[in-house]
C-alpha cells in the first residue's frame, strides 16, 4: 500500500458523513504519499436565514430562528432575543434570566446525551452505529435515552413544546412554569445528576488517539458563571472583547466547496475552537462543584487540547446542566410578569451565546417600527469548519499508509467529536481519497 | 417528547383494551400535507373516541418515548405513491410499500422509523404495532388549501374512524396483513366503510 502510494496520488472520499446533523462530506487527496489536499464538503443548501429575516417584525424574530435547528433550537432564540434586548435596550428581571439558563440546561441535555451515547461513542467503541452498539451496550445507551428524555421533558415544559419551543420571546417568555411544575420534575432531575456522573467516569474511561494540536479556544466569559447566555468573549490568547467587536475580530470567508461559510480570526487568518472543549478549558473555575469534582476525578489533564476528549468535556458539561438546573428549580418563583415592557425604537445590538456546540454570535438592526433591516448569524459550527480541515491535515499524514476504510473512520472519528451541525451552518460526511490511482 | 401534546379522550379508554394512539404527521402550512393534522384535529373535536391525539412533531428518536404509550399506534399522513390523490393506504409499518413523510429514513441525524425500531429490538423494548393511515397527495404548494379529493378522503376517514379503529384494535383483522388501499371513487369510499367490518368479521 506505501509503496503503491508512494508512486502517484491517492483520494478518499467520505461521500456521505452519517451520525452528524445535515449534509456534507470529506474530500482527501494524497501525492507521493504526501498529504495534498483536504476539504470538508458542505453540499446542503444554504439556507438564507438572515435574508429572509429582513422585513419582519423583531418579536417574530425567535420563532423564527429556533427552525434554523432541531437539536439546538433554544441556542438561535436566545442569541436572538439577547441581540434583540440589546437593540431595544430591553432588560429582564433576573427571574427571567434565570429561566433561560434553565431552558440552556434542558438543551445542553438533551443534545449532549444525544451526541455522547447515539453519535460519538460508537466511534470509540467501533460500532457503526449506536444500534449496533446497543446490542452490546443495552445499559449505557438505555441511560443516553433516559438522559436526554429528561431533558426534552424540561424543554418541552419551559418552551410549550421539545422541539422549536414556542414560549420564548423578546423580553422574556409568552408564559412561564409554575413552580409546582418544575418540582414535578426534581426526581428525574437527581437521578440525571448522578447518571451524567457515571457518564463522565464511562467516556474517560474509552480509549483515544494521540493527538494535541495548538488551539486557539474560544468561549463566551462570565465573572461568576459558566457561560451560557451573557457577557463578553473570550480565548485562550488572551482575547477579552465585548460581543459588539465580534465581527471586527472573527472573520467569515466564502469557500468554493463549502455551502457553509468558514470563520477566521481576522487579523492572522488562523483557526480557532469553540464548544465544549472551550468552554470548559476557559471557564474551568465556573463549573459547580459536583462538575469540577468529576472533571478533576476523571484522569483528564485540564486544559486539555485533545479535540477527540471533547466527549469527556461534553459529559462534565452534562454534571453541570443537571447540577444548574436542580438549582434554579430549587429557589425558582414564579415572576409577577413573564416578560419586560418594551419601547419599540430603532437600534442595533448583538449578542453571543454558548449553543451545545459553541459560540453563536447573533446581530440585528430594527428600525422604528420594530421591523428587522439587518441580520447577521454566526453558528458555531461554521466557526469550527477551517479548525476542522487543519485538525485533519494535522491527522491524516499520520494515517495516509493506511487502508482507505481506516482513513475514512479516523477522519468522521475526529470531525463527529466536534458534534457538527451542517444544518445550522448552511449548514456532513462524505470522504473522498484521492490516491492518485 | 417526540409528539406535540394534543392527547383528548385518553382518560377515556375502556379499561383493558388496547391503547391505540393517533399520530398527526406533515406540515400545517403546505396543502395537503397537513391532511394528518387535520385529521387529530377533527378527532378532537368529536371527542377522540378514547385514543391518546398527537400532533408529531418529530420523528426519529423522540418516537422511542411514545412507544411505552401505546398499544397500537397510527399514523396518519400524506403520501405520495403514484395512486390517485385523494386515495387512502392502510399499511401496516415497517413496510417497504410506502414510508410516511415524516418517518422517512433521513430525519434530523438519520433518525428514521427503521433505525427507531431497530434500536428499540436491540434494547429488548417492546414496540407497539404500526399502522400507517396515508392519504395520496395531491399539491403541498405552500399556503394552498387541501385539494378537493384529500378532502374528501379527510372526511372519509374521519367518518369511518370507529370502523377503522374497530379493525385496529382487532390483532387479527386482516387489515395488519399488508397493504390496503381505497381509490377515491364515491363508491370506494362507501367501500371502505363497509370493507373495515367485512375485514374485521372475517379475521375474528
Amino acid at each position: 500500500m506505501a509503496d503503491e502510494m508512494a508512486k502517484g496520488e491517492k483520494t478518499v472520499k467520505i461521500e456521505y458523513l452519517t451520525r452528524v446533523e445535515g449534509e456534507g462530506g470529506i474530500y482527501v487527496r494524497a501525492e507521493g504519499g504526501e498529504l495534498r489536499d483536504v476539504k470538508l464538503n458542505i453540499f446542503e443548501p444554504p439556507r438564507f436565514f438572515e435574508a429572509f429575516l429582513r422585513g419582519r417584525h423583531f418579536q417574530e424574530v425567535p420563532d423564527i430562528t429556533a427552525r434554523i435547528c432541531g437539536i439546538c433550537p433554544v441556542a438561535y432564540q436566545m442569541s436572538s432575543v439577547h441581540a434583540l434586548e440589546a437593540a431595544l435596550g430591553v432588560r429582564p428581571g433576573p427571574e427571567i434570566r434565570m429561566l433561560r439558563r434553565l431552558l440552556y440546561c434542558a438543551e445542553w441535555i438533551e443534545s449532549h446525551a444525544l451526541h455522547i451515547y447515539l453519535l460519538n461513542a460508537p466511534d470509540f467503541l467501533r460500532y457503526e452505529s449506536a444500534v449496533a452498539m446497543a446490542a452490546d451496550h443495552p445499559k449505557e445507551v438505555e441511560r443516553g435515552l433516559r438522559l436526554k428524555k429528561i431533558g426534552n421533558g424540561l424543554l418541552d415544559l419551559l418552551g410549550g413544546r421539545a422541539t422549536h419551543p414556542v414560549s420564548v420571546c423578546v423580553g422574556g417568555f409568552y408564559k412561564v412554569p409554575r413552580r409546582k411544575e418544575l418540582e414535578k420534575l426534581r426526581e428525574d432531575f437527581l437521578w440525571g445528576l448522578e447518571a451524567a456522573q457515571e457518564t463522565v467516569a464511562w467516556v474517560s474511561s474509552l480509549t483515544f488517539p494521540e493527538f494535541a494540536p495548538e488551539y486557539e479556544f474560544v468561549s463566551v466569559s462570565h465573572p461568576t458563571e459558566y457561560p451560557m447566555n451573557e457577557r463578553r468573549i473570550i480565548s485562550s490568547a488572551g482575547l477579552n472583547i465585548d460581543p459588539a467587536d465580534f465581527e471586527q475580530v472573527f472573520l467569515e470567508e466564502h469557500m468554493a466547496h463549502s455551502t457553509a461559510l468558514h470563520s477566521v480570526r481576522a487579523d492572522r487568518g488562523s483557526s480557532y475552537f469553540v464548544g465544549p472543549l472551550a468552554r470548559l478549558n476557559l471557564n474551568f473555575d465556573k463549573l459547580l462543584p459536583r462538575a469540577q469534582a468529576a472533571a478533576r476525578s476523571c484522569g483528564v489533564s485540564w486544559p486539555c487540547h485533545n479535540p477527540f476528549m471533547s466527549i469527556v468535556a461534553r459529559a462534565v458539561e452534562l454534571v453541570h446542566a443537571f447540577e444548574e438546573a436542580l438549582g434554579i428549580m430549587e429557589a425558582y418563583q414564579e415572576p409577577a410578569a413573564s416578560r419586560a415592557e418594551i419601547q419599540v425604537h430603532a437600534g442595533e445590538g448583538c449578542a453571543a451565546t454558548e449553543a451545545p456546540r459553541g459560540v453563536l454570535y447573533h446581530r440585528y438592526r430594527i428600525n422604528d417600527q420594530g421591523l428587522v433591516e439587518a441580520a447577521k448569524i454566526v453558528p458555531p459550527t461554521s466557526q469550527n469548519m477551517r479548525r476542522m480541515e487543519d485538525d485533519l491535515r494535522q491527522l491524516l499524514p499520520g494515517v495516509l499508509n493506511q487502508p482507505d476504510a481506516e482513513i475514512a473512520r479516523v477522519s468522521e472519528n475526529l470531525v463527529r467529536s466536534y458534534d457538527p451541525c451542517i444544518s445550522c451552518s448552511t449548514h456532513f460526511l462524505k470522504l473522498r481519497f484521492d490516491r492518485g490511482r | 417528547m417526540a409528539g406535540d401534546v394534543t392527547s383528548g379522550g385518553r382518560e377515556e379508554a375502556a379499561v383493558g383494551r388496547p391503547r391505540l394512539m393517533v399520530l398527526g404527521c406533515g406540515n400545517p402550512f403546505a396543502g395537503d400535507d397537513n391532511v394528518g393534522l387535520e385529521l387529530v384535529h377533527r378527532l378532537r373535536a368529536r371527542g377522540g373516541y378514547g385514543c391518546e391525539l398527537r400532533n408529531l412533531s418529530e420523528g426519529g428518536l423522540g418516537l422511542h418515548e411514545l412507544f411505552d404509550r401505546a398499544d397500537i399506534m397510527l399514523f396518519v399522513d400524506a403520501v405520495l405513491s403514484g395512486a390517485p390523490p385523494g386515495t387512502l393506504h392502510l399499511v401496516p409499518l415497517p413496510s417497504g410499500d410506502v414510508v410516511p413523510r415524516a418517518l422517512g429514513a433521513v430525519s434530523s441525524h438519520e433518525w428514521g422509523l427503521d433505525e427507531v425500531l431497530r434500536l428499540a429490538l436491540a434494547l429488548g423494548r417492546r414496540v407497539p404495532r404500526l399502522m400507517l393511515l396515508g392519504v395520496e397527495l395531491g399539491s403541498v404548494a405552500q399556503g394552498t388549501r387541501r385539494t378537493t379529493p384529500v378532502e374528501a378522503a379527510l372526511e372519509a376517514a374521519i367518518d369511518h374512524f370507529p370502523q377503522v379503529q374497530a379493525a385496529l384494535l382487532d390483532s387479527e383483522s386482516p387489515l395488519w396483513s399488508g397493504h390496503h388501499s381505497y381509490p377515491p371513487q364515491r363508491s370506494s369510499f362507501f367501500e371502505f366503510s363497509e370493507a373495515v367490518p367485512v375485514l374485521v368479521r372475517t379475521g375474528g
